[in-house]
């Protein structure tokens, strides 16, 4: 999985990854990809 | 050891949120190690090889400053306490240990006067450039087994004793191995200069000597090559191991002549400004001028008396020559004047990876001696001659010639303080660092890292952008397998860079993530030191296990 925390340029990461992988879901404190489906 | 404690005195503050501002890269690297350790012996690894960082193609940890000497003997402390408080902890007792083994040489075997000992010892364990590598570098503070091969190698030569001292230097030198490899090399060269020196003032000593010293050198190595065969050959050959390191770039790296009379930063006396000019990497000599002046003066009255500075004086002739580099660099400005290392080929074995900056901490070693033997000279001023050794019988007179000489003693005191004051270390500088989310210090992670799987984090850690994501790998015990990380791997022609995959075109080898680099800052690497890098907000580090030399935003 991918995971992106606080994080001074966190809106232009989420934006970025978002864009390559899809849309995170936010869990406790982070953004969360889940990507178990895609690399199988 | 309170000297040690005040020197980590900044991190203490907050243990938990800050590292060295210096090199936040080696300071968190380094926690990473502890880690490491800790980890290997909970799960029962092999610790010379790590797929927690850099997952899957793993890392070498013979190949990088692993420390494996100190993070596995250490291991329960670190899983007790966890990596930042081992660190700190480690990071002063590592330097009060070098001053305490170093005491014990001087005092057992060089003076007489305690204090003499105290001095030396307490120079050699917190000397300016030792105090600049405690900036995100244990393995440069480590040096509490040196004194005790140098004390080894020296005494191979008693007749008798060859296989015990041999043995007991095998076991010193392999366990240096384990601690740092490339302080034990510039042992092995201060110590041949050594025996050259006392060989060429002493031959029929050393004729007598010889065999006996050979053979306690074969035992010697015999030993250290049984013990550390394997892992030397996991070294150079096992999984990720590489050849040479960043094309030999490090050649460059000479000792600036201004250095060694300038005051190093984190000295009572030293001052940030001078990284302006010179020294933003490394602060190797920085002795200042009082002490410069006084190991002159100190050489040219010592001399011709005695042999221990007869010897330290043709170890700091020749280190000081040999650091100049391949260009002889004066306050920053490279001269045209060509520098020894301008005759050595870059792609000679292993010296390819050396540095010759850091043949200075040899000098600064000799210096160190030499400031024992002038207080221990000093404290002999005025005193009955029956002190002194190699003197048989008191000569008439010699009362009248004691009572004046006898100012020569608070002279002596009183120049050694003053050469030495100015040097007495600041706390090292630290900087507030993100702890990692809780999402991944509280474990939610676990449900959705399948065993074998890797958890990446964003930005992908490295020794740049990804800092403070190798760090949630550190602090939760490697828990989970991180892609990229900060260490030396092999490239695609398999030489040693930093953190970059194998197997791929250069090109690609950094993850897709590489845009969120800044494009107002990219990072970059400058092969010469004295170049200042922009202004405003930017800011320096060296990775001085890397030896690279970046310039990033801070």
């Amino acid at each position: 999985m991918v995971v992106l925390g606080s994080h001074p340029r966190e809106a232009v990461l989420r934006e970025l990854i978002t864009a390559l992988i899809g849309a995170p879901q936010r869990v406790d404190d982070v953004w969360v990809w889940d990507v178990r489906a895609v690399v199988g | 050891m309170v000297l040690g404690v005040f020197v980590c005195l900044h991190y203490w503050g907050d243990v938990t949120g800050r590292v060295s501002s210096h090199l936040p890269t080696d300071h968190s690297w380094f926690e990473w190690l502890f880690a490491h350790g800790a980890y290997s012996v909970r799960h029962l690894e092999n610790p010379l090889f790590t797929a927690r960082q850099n997952a899957p193609d793993g890392v070498n940890m013979m190949a990088n400053t692993s420390l494996l000497g100190v993070t596995l003997p250490l291991a329960p402390l670190t899983m007790l306490l966890g990596p930042q408080v081992m660190y700190a902890l480690y990071l002063g007792g590592a330097l009060a240990a070098t001053a305490g083994t170093a005491y014990w040489m001087l005092s057992r075997h060089l003076v007489r006067s305690r204090a003499a000992a105290f001095v030396g010892g307490a120079f050699l364990g917190f000397a300016p450039g030792i105090i600049h590598h405690a900036n995100g570098q244990p393995n440069f503070v480590s040096n509490f087994l040196l004194p005790l091969i140098v004390v080894r190698v020296l005494r191979l030569g008693e007749p008798g004793r060859w296989r015990r001292n041999g043995l007991v230097l095998g076991a010193l030198v392999a366990y240096q191995i384990f601690i740092n490899e490339e302080m034990l090399l510039l042992t092995a060269l201060a110590c041949l200069v050594i025996v050259l020196a006392y060989a060429v003032q002493r031959p029929a000593a050393t004729r007598a000597a010889a065999g006996t010293f050979v053979a306690g050198l074969g035992v010697a190595g015999g030993l250290a090559l049984l013990l550390a065969a394997y892992p030397i050959w996991f070294q150079f050959d096992g999984p990720q191991s590489y050849r040479g390191l960043q094309g030999g770039v490090f050649h460059n790296w000479g000792e600036d002549l201004a250095a060694f009379v300038t005051f190093a930063r984190d000295t009572w006396a030293g001052d940030p400004a001078v990284e302006q000019t010179i020294g933003l990497t490394e602060q190797n000599t920085w002795f200042g001028w009082p002490l410069v002046l006084l190991s002159v003066v100190a050489l040219v009255l010592l001399v011709r008396r005695s042999l221990p500075a007869r010897i330290a004086a043709v170890l700091i002739v020749v280190f000081t020559v040999a650091s100049i580099g391949p260009r002889v660099r004066f306050n920053g400005v490279e001269t045209g004047v060509r520098g020894p290392w301008s005759y050595v080929p870059d792609d000679l074995p292993l010296v390819e990876m050396m540095m010759p900056t850091r043949l200075t901490l040899v000098v600064a070693a000799a210096v160190g001696v030499l400031l024992a033997l002038t207080w221990d000279a000093a404290s002999r001023q005025g005193r009955a001659v029956a002190d002194r050794p190699r003197v048989p019988a008191q000569r008439t007179g010699e009362p009248a010639v004691t009572s004046r000489r006898r100012w020569l003693r608070p002279v002596g005191y009183a120049a050694v303080a003053l050469a030495v004051l100015p040097l007495f270390p600041r706390p090292l500088p630290a900087q507030q660092v993100e702890p990692p989310p809780h999402f991944i210090t509280a474990g939610g992670w676990r449900p959705y890292v399948p065993a074998g799987r890797t958890l990446v984090p964003v930005p992908i850690p490295s020794n740049v952008h990804g800092l403070p994501t190798l760090r949630w790998s550190a602090l939760t015990g490697q828990e989970f397998p991180v892609p990229g990380g900060y260490f030396i791997g092999p490239n695609e022609l398999g030489e040693g860079v930093f953190a970059r995959r194998t197997g791929r075109p250069a090109a690609s080898s950094t993850p897709p993530w590489t845009p969120v680099r800044s494009r107002r800052s990219p990072t970059r690497t400058v092969a010469r030191p004295s170049r200042i890098c922009g202004s405003g907000g930017r800011r320096w580090w060296s990775s001085g296990r890397t030896r690279a030399r970046r310039c990033c935003v801070s």
